[in-house]
């Protein structure tokens, strides 16, 4: 056996994004392999269960996890492969910030079910999936739904975090060697600037009369997005994409979460925009008029937590208001 | 005492006299008569036209003048004597005995509970009693208590219940010494009392008819009915409520004939707050001309009619009470012409405003003279109006004639500046050496907390060394102890000595309030050599133990939570700077108008360097455009040419003409202005700037005629005599003014077309002139006299038309033709007039949106640059170092834009003469590692504090601007700011104390 | 009223130049309350950022309540503007993740407003009385 290193990748509530991600990186995936056997990909090998079981402790040096933690099953997994690696690093927003998917904490599960499977978008109304089914070869048993979105840290120790939806080649290109090589900190991989630090758009000092949903604004592509009144997360979000979606005209969606040290991208954005928006002229407005600038923030909630929800203060939604 | 200025009157002007010169390094003596400084203003609700609460703006004014080591305040105190002259004066001030030592009174209240002496509250205009032993309001300054001589029944019932020992009955009143080498008198106005010279509208024979301040005290939620309006004869609120304005005002026979300028606003302000809150309250105001001359005034008159304040044009001949007890007003409604009565629930007059009761005596004692009504004359109105008829003694406020707060306040600072003259020579107090500090920041946290019974104010109600025991063991406290009045003397020397011993760097008290008391205890730490910001208190009285009095055991525990999150924060304190920045003497003066040069000459004569820049060719401004100056006859030009010439014979101004400005940058004590291409370096920057006509386009004929022409162009015409001999000239006011696009009114074009009829009238004694106006708003010193001798001439005739129903002009013929519906007469008129003249809406001068980007500042729509606070600071803009004179502020007349220029002057003199300016301690930093550059934080800023780095890439704060709200830390998307003293974790581990049981703080 | 025995637990934030008054004045004026609000002083209402709240509620705090200057009265000039919006887009957040934003309260009270100051705080504890206890911390599985 060779002295390379034994790495493992995993998805679990996951769009497969990562998992194409790790292939972005053209040649230098020569280097990983020169430097590191993969020896669990469920993705791209056929890794059973038990193989994985039957691995000593500790015996993969470093397992990629991407995804959230959705089902029991992703919660049985990852604690089985934090048993087997010394490393787990948190690849992806999905497993550091929860994700896209995490937006599904906005609804609880019997109205995500009942979204999905009872409404006239769906084929067959009414008919919802059975936790167990009796086929042909015996008895099957589906993984439940965890009571909420998690990120992976809610559920094991994580070593390194790499957010990025998924997290981009040039991220890539410092996170591998420095990986492979053991130097790198929990948060090194985030970026303590934001999106604006590296964003090409000429911004000024923030005078927003309001905002506009993208396709009633015509943007000029030099000017800062947020500037001309359409919603970018770019100020709250962390920055080591290097900025490719603002470069071409379209807003940053929040996608890496909040800078190293932030907890909550969502409320730091709403900080933000709730204290510059409207901001002139506002001893002339009354209240009235000063919460329909308000207003014109749409889904404040989806469009500031796309993907942080489940690492957000409050993360699911509570039930304060069905009594 | 040798001080170097005496201020009579401690009301808003004499404390801003007062700060103004103390601020400088002069030594000051506060003199008022009543127990508490703070005058009229404290006792009105809120204030026009921003609604801004009164007492919660004045009292940290007042609280500033009581800290300031160069102002001695005496209250209760009046002048006896003066003799000498202007440099030095020798003065008696008769000091009242309050028979309370203020040094031992803590302001506990617990006499005024023993007194049983009732009497009618002056401060409350005997709507509610007060005790016999008494503070006349909350926020009072000194908050110590007085006994009342003439009440008192000498039961001693105080003296026994006053744990700190404060009372003494056995002291004396005493004659006070006083040297001083100038002199302001700053005595304010009474207001009338209805009775006498309007016994027909019922005041003090019905019990709900109310004179203007007691309806404010009604209003008030400190007030007697804690802001709620009740009727007084029933107890019930009212339903209806009518104001009767220029009671006592505008009238010879019955009053005084001159504008009380304020009270149009504020019953405005009164109705239009009583309908706020109950919308189904009918509020009507009867008036004659509603006067909303000033900034956002119109607005704001707009907004109250919005609301459904109803505004009813006519005097009322009389109010009467009807069978079933509501009162009925009967008027004639000269916009319908009808003679009509009007039934409400009550009713509030706005009396006029009186010179204050003592001005005679002071007069006498001061040898300077009253006018005819027994207002301090100025020595001359227009061109000198804060001196008074005595070298060396100056006029502040409403002791000259009656003025809404910003013109008082302006006016209070321009008497600072004249009061400097006779000192010029005099050395001022420099600054205070600091005291050594030692260096914390290695140790660890070892804080002692110190929690006050304050006698029984605490003690009663909580349990005091439970909060103390349950504090000794959280961790970091090395030392607890209680005290019973943690403020006095001896509790100092047990702090100091505690700090010693236990080589303590953070204190805490757990007592009253920190914004009392905070000031005190921190002396106390510097004395002990730690930095005053290693200091936290919790507010265990105010905020506990007086509100939760039927719960000990609660208020217990709220007590050990409050205490407990002040450790948690006083753990996470550091030792913080207030920085300083030298501030040297050389201003530039941008404009020479009237408001510019006057600015320039306060500061040259006062050793400062000026640099006045004027755009135009030669100096003068306005005064080059216009032919007299309302509300006298003087010339114009040849005032201009005097004040040029004064300009030129100093030394220390350097005038450049024709100027441009470039560019200017930098801050306070760094500005480089580029002027023409040179770069001139200055410490402080006055903006008087002006204002202008708006385009007159084509209205009225305007450019089709040249005969129809703007005021200014008229002025211009008369001063070149070339009118030929007309028969007919008609003056339109309010063009281009109170209507939607420019809602404004523009202050000065009424009493223009009333002083250019005049000068018609004189030169061209058979010629008629018109003047077409919506309201006549005249409303300074001697101006309602102006307009009554105008109007008593037969030639001119005054027609009222509204908006929307504009006169019109046919040009083209032998004649212009005007016709015009007067709505008084409701009927329609034509005109041949030989000369049509507009007076045209103002606006601010071109040249402001230019320089609101290079100074970061902002002006309100009309143009005028917004200054830091529209009633207290009008004189500065937000970010210090630069001022505000003249129109560049709003358009006035000459003698309001001279006195508004010395008290520039006087504002930028400040920083100038004290060499220095200070920033706050408590500040936001920015994180430069962190920062992203994302330009959130600098519009966030309302003092222009923040700047773009585009080097760097990232937000700077200049430290010496920022104020420190906090607003950035809070905005930064990345948390890359942060605020000093209030930083992030601070907050977030005050939280954690208070809702965290085991949490350790 | 709501008598249901539970004692909320409230965290008022209060602006050093208003609000903190006012809660001196209802002290001066003896007016009455209770013990359930506990108070945190903040230069202006402006420093207070969502996260304040939100981690309040996460330590257990049933209700936040943000007490500043009257509009137009702010000792910064237009700190409590920018805290009126930024507590109008907490409310949403706050509804959408289903917590009564009843809970967030924001009140400007002056200095001269002891009687509001003790009335806010009545009231406020009332309500929260009335909507029972918010146990974020709730852990589930
Ligand atoms: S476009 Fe977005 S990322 Fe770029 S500067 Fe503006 S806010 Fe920042
Ligand atoms: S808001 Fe924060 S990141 Fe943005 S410019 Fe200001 S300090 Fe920098
Ligand atoms: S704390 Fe306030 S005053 Fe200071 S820089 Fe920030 S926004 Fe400006
Ligand atoms: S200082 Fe009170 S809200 Fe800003």
């Amino acid at each position: 056996m060779s002295d390379k290193l034994k790495i493992g990748f995993y998805w679990c509530a996951a769009c497969g994004g990562c998992e194409i991600s790790v292939l972005d990186i053209d040649d230098m995936i020569l280097d990983v392999v020169e430097k590191a056997e993969i020896v669990f990909w469920p993705c791209a090998m056929d890794p059973k269960y038990e193989d994985v079981e039957k691995m000593d402790d500790g015996e993969m040096d470093i397992v990629f996890v991407n995804g959230s933690i959705r089902s029991d099953e992703n919660h049985e997994m990852v604690k089985l492969l934090r048993q087997k690696a010394k490393k787990v690093v948190a690849y992806g927003s999905c497993s550091s910030i929860g994700g896209l998917f995490g937006l599904g904490n906005l609804y609880d599960n019997d109205e995500l079910m009942e979204y999905g499977y009872n409404t006239p978008s769906t084929d067959k109304d009414g008919v919802m999936p059975l936790d167990d089914n009796m086929v042909p070869e015996g008895d099957l048993h589906l993984p439940g739904l965890t009571h909420h979105v998690r990120p992976l840290d809610e559920v094991i120790d994580v070593d390194v975090y790499l957010p990025g939806c998924p997290p981009l080649p040039n991220q890539l290109e410092e996170a591998f060697p420095a990986l492979l090589s053991g130097e790198v900190g929990k948060y090194d991989l985030i970026s303590q600037k934001s999106v604006c630090d590296v964003c090409p758009l000429e911004r000024e000092e923030k005078k927003i009369p309001r905002l506009y949903p993208i396709q009633e604004k015509k943007l000029e592509a030099e000017e800062c997005i947020l500037d001309q009144g359409v919603l970018c997360m770019g100020p709250a979000t962390s920055g080591m994409c290097d900025g490719p979606c603002p470069e071409v005209g379209h807003p940053c969606i929040g996608c890496n979460g909040p800078v190293r040290g932030v907890k909550d991208q969502g409320a730091r954005m709403a900080s933000a925009l709730g204290s510059v928006l409207g901001a002139e002229g506002e001893e002339r407005m009354d209240e009235d008029e000063i919460s329909e600038v308000v207003k014109s923030v749409r889904d404040p909630t989806g469009s500031f937590y796309r993907f942080s929800l489940p690492t957000s203060y409050l993360r699911y939604k509570r039930r304060d208001l069905h009594e | 005492m040798k001080k170097d200025v005496l201020i009579i009157g401690g009301g808003i002007s004499g404390v801003q006299s007062a700060l103004d010169l103390a601020e400088k390094g002069y030594e000051v003596v506060l003199v008022d008569r009543s127990p508490s400084i703070g005058g009229n203003m404290v006792k009105l609700d809120k204030t026009f036209p921003t609604n801004d609460c009164s007492i919660c703006i004045s009292a940290p004014k007042m609280v500033e003048a009581s800290r300031n080591d160069n102002i001695t305040i005496l209250t209760y105190s009046e002048i006896k004597d003066l003799i000498g002259s202007a440099g030095g004066f020798d003065v008696k001030i008769w000091k009242r005995t309050k028979y309370v030592d203020p040094d031992i009174c803590t302001g506990c209240g617990d006499c005024e509970t023993a007194c049983p002496v009732e009497v009618p509250s002056e401060f409350e205009q005997k709507l509610s009693d007060r005790k016999g032993i008494y503070v006349e309001f909350p926020q009072s300054v000194p908050l110590t208590y007085t006994i009342d001589y003439d009440n008192c029944v000498g039961c001693a019932a105080c003296e026994r219940v006053c744990d700190a020992g404060a009372i003494n009955f056995l002291d004396t009143s005493q004659v006070i010494d006083l040297e001083v080498g100038s002199i302001i008198v700053a005595t304010g106005y009474q207001m009338m009392q209805p009775d006498e010279w309007r016994e027909e509208y019922g005041y003090g024979k019905y019990p709900d008819v109310l004179n203007a301040m007691e309806y404010e005290r009604l209003l008030s939620a400190s007030g007697p009915t804690g802001g709620k309006v009740l009727k007084r004869s029933d107890g019930k609120p009212p339903e209806s409520v009518a104001w009767i304005q220029c009671v006592g005002s505008r009238c010879k026979q019955k009053g005084m004939p001159y504008c009380s300028r304020v009270c149009c606003m504020y019953s405005t302000k009164q109705a239009s707050i009583s309908k706020g809150e109950n919308p189904d309250l009918d509020t009507a105001v009867y008036y004659m001309d509603l006067r909303a001359y000033g900034k956002d005034f119109q607005q704001y008159y707009d907004k109250a009619k919005d609301k459904g304040v109803r505004y009813l044009r006519g005097r009322p001949s009389r109010v009467y009470e009807q069978s079933d007890g509501k009162l009925a007003i009967e008027y004639e409604d000269t916009e319908k012409g009808e003679v009509k009565t009007d039934v409400v629930d009550m009713v509030v007059l706005s009396s006029a405003i009186l010179p204050s009761s003592g001005n005679d005596k002071l007069s006498e004692i001061l040898d300077i003279s009253l006018d005819e009504y027994g207002f301090f004359e100025s020595k001359d109105m227009l061109t000198a109006p804060v001196d008074s008829t005595r070298d060396g003694i100056y006029l502040a406020g409403c002791a000259q004639s009656p003025k809404d707060i910003p013109d008082s306040v302006s006016q209070a600072s321009g008497a600072a500046a004249r009061a400097l003259m006779p000192l010029r020579d005099r050395k001022r107090k420099g600054r205070a050496e600091k005291k050594p500090e030692r260096d914390v920041s290695k140790e660890e946290p070892r804080i002692g907390v110190f929690v006050c019974h304050c006698g029984k104010n605490i003690a009663n109600y909580l349990d005091v060394e439970e909060v103390a025991e349950a504090t000794k063991n959280m961790p970091g406290v090395v030392h607890v102890d209680d005290s019973m009045f943690a403020c006095s003397e001896d509790a100092q020397t047990v702090i100091k000595d505690a700090i010693k011993e236990h080589h303590l760097n953070r204190i805490v008290v757990s007592a009253c309030s920190p914004r009392t008391h905070a000031p005190l205890f921190q002396d106390t730490l510097e004395e002990a050599g730690l930095n005053r910001y290693l200091f936290e208190m919790s507010n265990i009285r105010n905020h506990c133990s007086w509100v939760h009095s039927d719960d000990p055991e609660k208020a217990t525990e709220k007590a050990k939570l409050l205490t407990k999150m002040a450790v948690a924060k006083a753990k996470r304190l550091s030792a913080l700077t207030e920085e300083e920045i030298d501030v040297g003497d050389r201003t530039l003066v941008i404009g020479g108008g009237p408001a510019g040069m006057e600015t320039a000459l306060s500061l040259s004569r006062c050793g400062q360097k000026v640099t006045l820049v004027e755009k135009e060719a030669e100096l003068g401004g306005k005064l080059r455009r216009l032919n007299t100056l309302f509300p006298t006859d003087i010339d114009a030009r040849e005032f201009a040419d005097s004040m040029a010439h004064q300009v030129g014979d100093e030394k220390n101004i350097r005038v450049i003409l024709s100027a441009e400005i470039e560019d200017i940058e930098g801050y306070i004590g760094n500005y480089t202005a580029t002027v023409n291409g040179e770069e001139i370096e200055v410490d402080t920057i006055v903006l008087a700037t002006g204002f202008k006509e708006i385009e007159a386009e084509e209205r009225h004929g305007y450019g089709k005629d040249p005969r129809v022409m703007t005021q200014l162009e008229f002025d211009e015409a008369l001063s070149g005599g070339g009118l030929g001999k007309p028969e007919n000239v008609v003056f339109i006011n309010c063009v281009g003014a109170l209507e939607e696009e420019r809602p404004w009114c523009c202050r000065v074009g009424c009493g223009n077309s009333l002083k250019n009829a005049k000068e018609i009238k004189q030169r061209y004694p058979d010629a008629n002139v018109y003047i077409l106006y919506k309201d006549m708003r005249v409303f300074g010193k001697r101006e309602e006299e102006y307009y009554m001798d105008v109007e008593g001439d037969d030639g001119v005739i005054f027609l009222r038309y509204s908006t929307g129903q504009e006169p019109e002009v046919v040009t083209g013929k032998d004649k212009l033709q005007l016709k015009v519906h007067d709505n008084l007469l409701d009927e329609d008129l034509e005109i041949d007039a030989d000369y049509v003249v507009l007076a045209m809406q103002l606006e601010g001068d071109e040249s402001a949106p230019i320089l609101k980007k290079m100074l970061k500042i902002s002006s309100d729509p009309a143009g005028f640059y917004m200054e830091a606070h529209a009633k207290l600071r009008p004189l500065e803009l937000p970010s210090e170092g630069v001022y505000l004179a003249g129109g560049a502020h709003y358009p006035k007349n000459i003698s309001d834009t001279l006195a508004q220029a010395e008290g520039a002057a006087s504002k930028a003199m400040v920083p100038m003469m004290r060499g220095y300016t200070k920033s706050e301690g408590i500040i936001s930093v920015v994180d430069d590692e962190l920062c992203s550059g994302c330009k959130m934080c600098i519009s966030v800023c309302p003092y222009g504090a923040i700047e773009h780095d585009p080097e760097e890439g990232v937000a700077v704060i200049t430290d010496v601007l920022c104020k420190g709200c906090g607003s950035c830390a809070s905005v930064c998307p990345i948390g890359a700011i942060d605020q000093k003293g209030y930083e992030n974790d601070t907050i977030m581990a005050m939280i954690k104390a208070a809702l965290l049981e085991d949490e350790v703080v | 009223m709501a008598d249901n025995g539970f004692e909320p637990k409230i965290i008022v934030f209060l602006c050093n130049w208003c609000s903190y008054g006012g809660g001196d004045l209802a002290g001066v004026n003896r007016e009455q309350y209770p013990t359930n609000v506990l108070g945190i002083k903040v230069m202006c209402s402006s420093r207070v950022s969502p996260e304040h709240i939100m981690e309040s509620f996460n330590d257990g705090a049933d209700g936040v309540l943000i007490t500043g200057c009257h509009p137009g009265d702010c000792h910064y000039i237009d700190g409590n503007y920018k805290t009126f919006r930024k507590i109008g887009l907490i409310s949403k957040m706050l509804e959408d993740l289903g917590i009564n934003p009843k809970r967030l309260r924001l009140e400007w009270i002056s200095s001269a407003e002891g009687g509001k100051f003790a009335q806010v705080m009545r009231e406020m504890t009332e309500q929260i009385r009335g909507l029972g206890p918010l146990d974020l911390k709730e852990e589930v599985e």
